[in-house]
């Protein structure tokens, strides 16, 4: 057990990734980027003024959603490691 | 097959630009990498590595593909070809690339007094925040074309500012020296008096081209 009486399983591999609720907010943090990606390729192979502004709007939303989620992760993984 | 065609190409800006290909490559590897680190067994993503890799995506390499992709697609969208992406500019930019047409925009593109992107040039004011009001015009174009719909014939917002065409016209001598354009010089500035119709200079586009499919 760790200073927060946490199984060391969550804390062996450092973050915890593979672990629980972080890791299924690392998975949607994963595919949201990915989408936001996909629309960005999508503005860049046929830039319309639609796809100029989903990539710009919606990619942008959903991109920066994925960062925040992953900011969780690292700040609930640097709590669990007893950093925070 | 047009033997200028890749010139012509080159002239209109056409084909993937260096930063769209950066944009494009390090979308795909992030994307890859993303899946790769994913599939992983999960023990195996705790690993330092892919949480550092997982980091450096979605902290550094996705805000700089969306930045890079903003700035791209942001100059690609002064381009005719992009105007020409709304089935009601059609009319226009045919028009413009007619060489038969007399047009005043045409006249602009064919001889090439505007060397490129000649719709966003003379549709966008000069000065600090001009580029930038064009853009939000785009948007209320876009919004209008795709939700709220618009009113035929297709008109401009406001008055046309004709500082736009002094911008280029009033440095010129023969400009200066035109009896018409000095006697009405303060309504010219402030754009009181058109430099379309009478006897001055003849319209810009067709009027019905906003119709042409």
């Amino acid at each position: 057990m760790n200073s927060k009486n946490l199984p060391l399983s969550h804390v062996e591999g450092g973050w915890t990734i593979g672990v629980g609720w972080t890791r299924k907010l690392v998975i949607a943090a994963s595919v949201l980027d990915i989408l936001a990606l996909l629309t960005i390729i999508l503005s860049i192979s046929k830039l319309t003024p639609l796809t100029l502004i989903i990539s710009v709007s919606i990619g942008g939303a959903l991109m920066a959603i994925s960062i925040i989620l992953y900011v969780i992760v690292v700040v609930v993984d640097l709590r669990r490691r007893g950093v925070l | 097959m047009n033997p200028f065609e890749e010139s012509i190409k080159a002239a209109n800006g056409g084909g993937l630009s260096l930063i769209g290909w950066i944009v494009l490559v390090l979308s795909v590897l992030c994307i890859l990498l993303i899946i790769r680190i994913m599939v992983q067994d999960p023990k195996k993503t705790a690993q330092p590595f892919g949480k550092w890799l997982l980091l450096l995506i979605f902290f550094i390499l996705s805000p700089m593909i969306y930045l890079l992709n903003f700035s791209a697609a942001i100059e690609d969208s002064k381009k005719v070809d992009f105007c020409n992406s709304c089935h009601v500019m059609h009319g226009y930019v045919n028009d413009l690339k007619d060489p038969d047409s007399q047009y005043l925009a045409s006249e602009h593109y064919q001889y090439r007094w505007i060397a490129e992107d000649q719709c966003f040039t003379c549709h966008s004011n000069y000065g600090l925040f001009g580029n930038a009001k064009a853009k939000m015009t785009g948007i209320r174009h876009v919004w209008a074309y795709y939700i709220a719909g618009y009113k035929t014939p297709i008109k401009l917002y406001n008055t046309y500012n004709n500082g736009i065409c002094l911008r280029c016209h009033a440095p010129t001598v023969g400009f200066q020296e035109t009896e018409e354009h000095i006697d009405n010089a303060s309504d010219i500035i402030n754009s009181k008096m058109s430099c379309l119709g009478l006897d001055c200079h003849v319209r810009t586009h067709p009027d019905k081209a906003w119709s042409e499919k």
